[in-house]
């Protein structure tokens, strides 16, 4: 007799096992798609496990904040060129523009006793920071607006139009470093008050972070709030998915470009303040290939060349995975050319999942 | 006939920098796999390395 609680089972007619064979294969591609799609994070992970158990100090305290520290250093230019992918653009120009604005800081917030000050003027008046940040930034946004106005007005591919930026302020920073007294040298001897608020630290609960840290957070916070909960913000989400449908809807494709393009150089321009009190001394050279870097880190973080695809989360994520990468580099004490490699094969991997998830997705 | 032209414009321009792509999926599957091993053959040449 059964049981008053005992369910009958009844046998399972044909078009239920088909059903059930149906789902065990969907969940089957549902794990394989998955594993696909994450398989630079397993790889990442695995490798980052891996790298600490050959040197356990790689994730020591002092480690990590100094992990923390570059990511911070790299992410104003990331979040930049972030905004500039997912309207399906580029930016070359990135770094060279870091450099110009290095150059600038360091130019104007130089010590009135260094020997080869650039501006004599500035020994006996010295530049309040503020100013000269908010100098470095209007620099950067102009050639922003330059980009911008290529890529936006004409149509111009941003590849070639950033690439000839890339080449042009690079000229000017060439030229600008021959002012003064400084007669082309490294521009150096930066104000010690400028250095203090930049690279300085606070220490919380006995580790030391670099004020650095906390305006990188404040850019995030920002530039999140901007993304998301924005008109520019949802104006970029939709002209980079598609441009002409954008437009239909009434939206302003050529001031959404724009804006887009000048916060990108505004960005830069906060990044080469910053890098100018990071590095101490600054030269043309200054920022070469840190965009490089940064679209790597996008890619890396899930922001599609596809257009209209990209997230800040992902962005920090990036930045900080690629600098996790970079650090173990040198825990493992890989030589610079293996480096390189490594690192393309990173880029090229996560280009490869993004492409296959786009057709996924067609 | 213009919205229809309209309509097709639009749809090319979708995909960025992927707009007309013409590949398989199952090529860059394997691309994957392939970049994928490639990666852990490379951490591992660094390990016998030292």
């Amino acid at each position: 007799m059964n049981k008053p609680n005992e369910t009958i089972k009844a046998p399972l007619s044909e078009q239920e096992i088909l059903a059930k064979k149906e789902l065990k294969e969907q969940r089957k591609r549902d794990i394989s798609e998955f594993i696909i799609n994450y398989s630079l994070y397993i790889l990442l992970v695995g490798f980052i496990i891996f790298v600490t158990i050959m040197r356990p100090r790689f994730i020591s305290i002092n480690s990590i904040v100094n992990i923390i520290t570059q990511t911070a250093f790299r992410l104003p230019i990331a979040l930049g060129v972030g905004g500039i992918i997912v309207l399906t653009g580029t930016d070359l120009s990135a770094g060279r523009i870091i450099g110009l604005t290095a150059i600038i800081t360091a130019s104007l917030l130089q010590r009135g006793d260094y020997p080869n000050i650039m501006y004599e003027g500035l020994a006996d008046n010295p530049m309040p920071i503020l100013l000269v940040l908010l100098i470095v930034v209007i620099v950067g946004g102009i050639f922003g607006a330059f980009n911008g106005f290529f890529v936006a007005k004409f149509k111009l591919h941003p590849f070639i139009v950033t690439l000839s930026t890339q080449l042009i302020v690079y000229a000017i920073s060439l030229q600008y470093i021959q002012l003064g007294k400084n007669n082309g040298q490294p521009v150096g001897g930066l104000r010690q008050d400028f250095s203090d608020k930049i690279i300085g630290s606070v220490s919380i609960f006995g580790i030391n972070i670099q004020y650095l840290v906390f305006y990188a957070i404040i850019l995030v916070a920002l530039m999140w709030f901007i993304w998301n909960k924005t008109v520019i913000g949802k104006n970029m989400y939709a002209v980079g998915c598609n441009p002409e449908a954008a437009n239909v809807s009434g939206i302003s494709v050529f001031k959404t470009i724009m804006t887009v393009f000048i916060m990108a150089g505004m960005l830069y321009g906060v990044n080469g303040f910053f890098t100018s009190a990071y590095v101490g001394s600054n030269n043309a050279a200054t920022g070469v290939n840190f965009e490089l870097d940064a679209i790597a880190a996008c890619v890396i973080g899930g922001v599609s060349f596809s257009g209209g695809v990209g997230k800040i989360k992902g962005v920090v994520i990036g930045v900080f995975l690629l600098q996790l990468i970079t650090a173990s580099f040198i825990f493992l004490g890989v030589d610079a050319n293996l480096q390189y490699a490594i690192k393309g094969l990173v880029i090229l991997l996560a280009t490869s999942i993004d492409m296959r998830k786009y057709l996924v997705r067609k | 006939m213009e919205e229809k032209e309209k309509e097709t414009k639009q749809a090319i321009k979708k995909g960025g920098m992927y707009e007309n792509i013409d590949v398989s999926k199952k090529g860059l599957t394997i691309t994957i796999l392939v970049l994928s091993l490639v990666f852990v053959a490379l951490m591992i040449y660094l390990v016998v390395r030292g």
